[in-house]
């Protein structure tokens, strides 16, 4: 037998039954998405606000890192397409009630990561593989928006400028101009890494809070 | 002005309704101007708006102008004018390119225009009406599973700054820390899923759920209580 039970071995909560088909499908959907996402929002909400006011930098990326354990561990325990989006944007909408009021960067961000873990995600929805390629495109998310936002706030030259100061870098560092790209390649390794990692951290504690489940279950004599 | 309305949040919905249009058009203007690139239209219609914004809601107007932004455009003005097209001018002995700067200066002031905007436009009260049309194109799952959730996250937060003191005041030295965070975090999932079946299993209209508890084996998912007072009991 497997040391982890599959998610489909797991026979539904007692109580289920009563309302049935697909009205009891959506309504433990929205809860699943509801729960976890208010789980993200108060990290987000919570950790953000310790972290901003410790001034701690790279805040966005550890948030990041945070949402990504939640998205997999939800994945783990409830795998359903489309679940991860659905939590995402209700963990956005819970951002709307941090102390900086209606924050929209933070707000797309948070939706975004999640889409994009969701994207990963949505043809094996267990895949250790695909979660862990989930959270590295939710980490690289917080780099592309950034991106996409500087370029909404102060136009397409920024880009222009951006390579422009990468050139001078490279020859500040004594690569050839056209090998510039090497100064990025150390920062883009950690982003991955610790995507990887988090989307791991998530799996194992989805297994285990699973195994837990189970265990509050079997002692119910479930 | 009056005052009061002030302290009551969204004073730009309540201010008069000339005023609110005006705003408006000076927003429309303030935009278009950062999306042409026209820098003496953008800040003539960024200084008519955000004065006006200012007289109307001074705290929002304040929050458009972010010390953050406002250092970085004044980065990209200094970089650009250094980097960007050929030096015709000497500064402190360094090539400067008046081209650069202009061009730095139109970035700057494009993002402060994008800024105010935004600040503005979530302010406006229009979010608000988002919600309904969410609702009407179907969408009325993710309000009221916003409303649970945002019922819900006091708790959670509660929960873990009382588990994590417990964590910090229980022996075991550093060496334990991480698996004891683990465990904490492994709970925290364990609650978030009963929690959630629990509420898929409620009728529609019931009093949201407030209380959470940390299960253990006595813990009956048929009886899944929210309040630790009741699981004692």
């Amino acid at each position: 037998m497997n040391k982890h039970p599959k998610h489909t071995e797991i026979p539904d909560f007692p109580g289920g039954e009563k309302q049935t088909g697909n009205v009891y499908a959506s309504a433990r959907f929205w809860a699943y998405a509801a729960v976890f996402g208010a789980l993200w929002g108060a990290a987000e909400v919570g950790l953000g606000s310790l972290l901003h006011t410790m001034r701690i930098s790279f805040t966005g990326q550890i948030l990041t890192c945070v949402g990504v354990i939640i998205l997999a561990a939800q994945r783990r325990i409830f795998p359903y397409r489309g679940s991860s989006a659905a939590c995402g944007a209700v963990a956005a909408l819970c951002k709307s009630i941090s102390p900086g009021g209606i924050i929209l960067g933070p707000m797309i961000g948070i939706f975004m990561e999640a889409v994009c873990f969701e994207a990963a995600t949505i043809a094996l929805p267990e895949s250790r593989i695909l979660t862990a390629i989930g959270g590295v495109l939710a980490l690289w998310w917080t780099i592309a928006q950034s991106l996409i936002s500087h370029v909404i706030y102060f136009g397409a030259r920024v880009i222009e400028l951006y390579l422009e100061l990468l050139k001078r870098a490279s020859e500040f560092f004594g690569f050839e101009t056209s090998h510039g790209w090497i100064i990025l390649v150390l920062p883009a390794l950690i982003l991955t890494i610790s995507g990887i990692a988090a989307a791991e951290i998530g799996r194992i504690l989805g297994n285990s809070a699973q195994l837990r489940l189970a265990e509050i279950r079997e002692s119910n004599g479930y | 002005m009056n005052r009061s309305a002030q302290t009551h949040g969204s004073c730009l919905i309540s201010a008069n309704k000339v005023l609110y249009v005006l705003l408006w058009l000076l927003a429309l203007s303030t935009i278009i101007g950062a999306f042409v690139y026209s820098l003496p239209w953008a800040s003539l219609s960024l200084g008519c708006f955000w004065l006006l914004l200012y007289l109307v809601d001074s705290k929002t107007a304040v929050r458009a102008i972010q010390p953050r932004y406002l250092l970085l455009g004044l980065f990209f003005t200094v970089v650009s004018g250094f980097f960007l097209g050929e030096g015709d001018m000497r500064l402190l002995g360094l090539d400067v390119s008046s081209e650069g700067i202009l061009v730095g200066l139109r970035m700057s002031v494009r993002g402060l225009c994008v800024l105010s905007f935004l600040a503005f436009f979530l302010k406006s009260g229009v979010p608000s009406k988002l919600k309904v049309v969410a609702e009407k194109i179907g969408l009325g799952s993710l309000s009221s599973a916003t409303a649970q959730a945002l019922s819900l996250l006091p708790r959670f937060r509660e929960k873990a700054g009382i588990e994590g003191k417990t964590l910090k005041l229980s022996s075991g030295g550093w060496r334990r820390l991480p698996r004891r965070f683990g465990m904490l975090a492994r709970d925290l999932i364990v609650i978030a899923a009963m929690t959630a079946e629990s509420l898929s299993r409620r009728n529609p209209g019931e009093e949201p759920i407030t209380n959470l508890c940390i299960p253990n084996e006595n813990t009956s998912f048929a009886n899944f209580s929210f309040d630790a007072s009741k699981k004692e009991s």
